[in-house]
């Protein structure tokens, strides 16, 4: 390992950084705001809404993020339909492509914790709720949803460090984030090992900040007296 | 119809009126036909062997179980068959669950101001004053920051009984208030539910009390496979019993 | 649609074939490297325990693509050198040994878990009816491990299965691969990449219901 190489490396893969970061955020966020819905309506008796929302979670689950990604990239953007439409703006882009496949293989994940969350939730409450008069609505945003998103929280922290991992498969739809940049400095040095190091300490470095920004979090917003919530 | 409302003697002012309730689970019937009239400030403990139907029967008439027929009017509302109009009620029934029912991501004091802001509308300074009031009125007041797994059991209860006066119910119903609770406890919500009785609130319990069947009660029912055995005074209930599975019931009670 | 595929799905199915060969190795590369390493390592005064912490944090902490480019890139570069001679690693070795390699941590951490479950009275019951360690390991411990184990392994190996897509971007002719070469060849992407994806769907959902059978099988519920 040279270290001319490696500090020569540091500046190409910050390059690459940015565009990691907005992928992750992005996506994961995009995966938070789908799941929710999605996580409610795999959980909902009336099965019209549950076996599509339960398909849905079943097959982006079980397929590599690596296929959906280029189901969206390539394939949604050879259809004339897609061509036309308004989302055209983002697929057309590969970031937006990548923040979208990311984004919604998150969802069916942290839909499929959410829902798992919400139906653990002891019925009794609900029961208490309604007699005491609140809809189901405020039943599900005062008293279920505070407690299940409670549970589901060490998993998320998890969740966004999967999110910033799947971030990189967007070198292979020629996005330069830090593996895109990484391989770009590779292939000009060849010098694999210098590149991806630098590359892997950034990841590592990030992975360490999201890690401690959601253990400030369960902290903050942890019930006192409870230390491990029990179904 | 008048002649009609005599004879099965139901008055309007009847706080809750319960006239031929059926409830079947496929194709067992739980509850087989029961009627009730309990007036405002009378109340009822029903009791009975596991199986009877009877915490069945309380949940039915709070809108929690839907029913096979019947007609259930409570504290002025009609209940649907199927309970779909249960937020009409809008806290005028209360109830008390054996498993309390807190909500544990917020503490005494806010599981108790929840119901009034968001169903009533109620400001916070003047909800927040009631609110510890009634936590006093239940003897936990300097627990009002607590949260439910800071609690003893008894205490939770107190605090699920404030938090249901909080909406002030018409009516209070308790299903097996003290079945969750450790002996030492037990005490201390009989108690809080005395002073309630005495209070003139309406109010029926399910429960294996019979101590406090016997200080409290204005009738005692006897529920065995979904009907009602017998009903009568405490005195007479526990005295006098007409039935003979009464009679078993109570040397069982007494052998606990 | 049908006719699109047609031609194409033998070699759809030929990497299929690889893709289950990929896993299938890395797979059980990984655990044997687990299974040997999790007691092993128990203590925490081990030092190895400290390799093995640190070693675990780095690959949950970085990208599996990049492991595998490492091993890729890095690993033509450095047999080169050793070796003296142009080294070339194929994408097969690479592949395998980078999915052996982040499968290794993860199962370490699940293999740690199960064993740390394991009651400590059950050793102490087996020594006092006189079972060596050896016989301890082996008979109560180990088949412990492995039944509390059984569904976090199941879902590593899931996760393997679709992790091994990765190594197509190596130029590895597995079943991403195949769909990508087929797209290209037709301009029939939508269709190859749905094919693939469903593919995968029909293999994880097959192994899935294997597991779940098998962890049936192991904990049979109360009667």
């Amino acid at each position: 390992m040279s270290y001319d190489l490696f500090m020569a490396s540091i500046p190409v893969i910050l390059e690459g950084f940015r565009l990691t970061v907005i992928i992750t955020l992005a996506a994961f966020l995009l995966g938070q705001v789908a799941a929710l819905p999605l996580a409610l309506a795999a959980a909902s008796r009336h099965r019209v809404v549950a076996w599509p929302a339960q398909f849905y979670i079943f097959f982006v689950r079980g397929s590599p993020v690596l296929v959906q990604l280029f189901i969206i990239y390539y394939g949604l953007g050879g259809l004339e339909a897609v061509r036309d439409s308004i989302l055209w703006p983002i697929l057309k882009e590969p970031v937006g492509c990548a923040i979208l496949a990311v984004g919604l293989n998150s969802a069916a994940y942290v839909g499929a914790l959410l829902r798992g969350a919400i139906t653990q939730i002891p019925p009794g409450q609900s029961e208490a709720a309604r007699i005491l008069g609140l809809g189901r609505w405020q039943t599900l945003t005062r008293v279920v949803l505070p407690q299940a998103y409670r549970d589901v929280l060490p998993v998320l922290g998890n969740e966004i460090t999967l999110v910033m991992k799947a971030s990189s498969l967007a070198s292979a739809v020629t996005v330069i984030e830090m593996t895109g940049a990484a391989r770009v400095m590779v292939s000009r040095t060849f010098a694999p090992f210098e590149a991806f190091t630098v590359a892997g300490l950034f990841y590592l470095g990030l992975a360490l900040i999201f890690a401690w920004v959601f253990r400030f979090v369960e902290r903050r917003s942890a019930i006192p007296g409870l230390s491990n919530r029990e179904s | 119809m008048t002649d009609r409302k005599k004879a099965e003697n139901v008055t309007q002012t009847d706080a809750i009126t319960v006239r031929g309730l059926e409830k079947s689970y496929g194709s067992v019937k739980v509850i087989n036909g029961i009627s009730l009239s309990v007036k405002p400030g009378e109340k009822v403990v029903v009791c009975g062997p596991s199986g009877s139907g009877k915490s069945t029967f309380i949940r039915c008439i709070c809108g929690l179980e839907t029913r096979s027929a019947g007609d259930i009017r409570v504290a002025g509302h009609d209940l649907a068959l199927d309970c779909s109009n249960i937020r009409d009620f809008g806290g005028d029934v209360g109830m008390v669950f054996q498993h309390f029912n807190l909500f544990p991501h917020l503490t005494a004091l806010q599981n108790l101001m929840l119901a009034p802001r968001l169903v009533r509308g109620q400001k916070r300074e003047q909800i927040r004053k009631s609110a510890m009031e009634m936590l006093e009125r239940v003897g936990i007041a300097e627990r009002a920051q607590y949260y439910p797994n800071q609690l003893s059991g008894g205490q939770q209860q107190r605090v699920a009984i404030a938090r249901a006066l909080c909406m002030q119910p018409k009516v209070m119903l308790f299903d097996e208030p003290t079945s969750a609770l450790d002996p030492e406890t037990v005490g201390e919500v009989l108690e809080v539910m005395s002073t309630l009785a005495r209070d003139g609130m309406t109010m029926i319990v399910v429960t294996h009390e019979m101590g406090f069947a016997r200080s409290v009660a204005d009738r005692v029912i006897l529920l065995d496979e979904g009907r009602i055995v017998e009903e009568n005074t405490p005195e007479a209930f526990f005295e006098h019993p007409e039935h003979e599975r009464t009679r078993e019931f109570l040397k069982k009670i007494v052998h606990e | 649609m049908i006719e699109v595929i047609g031609p194409y799905a033998g070699q759809l199915l030929m990497g299929l074939m690889l893709t289950l060969k990929v896993a299938l190795s890395s797979f059980a590369i990984g655990l044997a490297l687990a299974v040997i390493a999790t007691p092993l390592t128990q203590s925490a005064r081990n030092p190895l325990r400290y390799v093995l912490d640190v070693y675990v944090t780095v690959i949950r902490g970085i990208p599996e693509l990049l492991v595998i480019f490492l091993i890729f890139y890095g690993g033509t570069v450095a047999l080169t050198k050793l070796s003296g001679s142009y080294f070339e690693v194929d994408a097969l070795s690479a592949g395998i040994v980078a999915l052996a390699a982040v499968s290794f941590a993860y199962l370490v951490e699940i293999l740690r878990a199960a064993l740390q479950a394991i009651p400590k009275g059950q050793t102490e019951a087996a020594l006092v009816l006189g079972l060596s360690r050896s016989q301890l390991f082996t008979r109560i411990i180990l088949p412990q491990m492995f039944k509390r184990a059984l569904p976090g392994i199941g879902n590593q190996w899931l996760i393997i299965l679709k992790e091994s897509a990765l190594v197509s971007i190596i130029g590895l002719e597995e079943l991403m691969r195949k769909s990508v070469i087929a797209a290209g060849a037709t301009h029939h992407p939508l269709t190859f990449y749905m094919s693939a994806a469903c593919l995968y769907v029909a293999v994880t959902a097959v192994s899935s219901a294997a597991f779940g059978a098998a962890e049936r099988r192991l904990n049979p519920a109360p009667r």
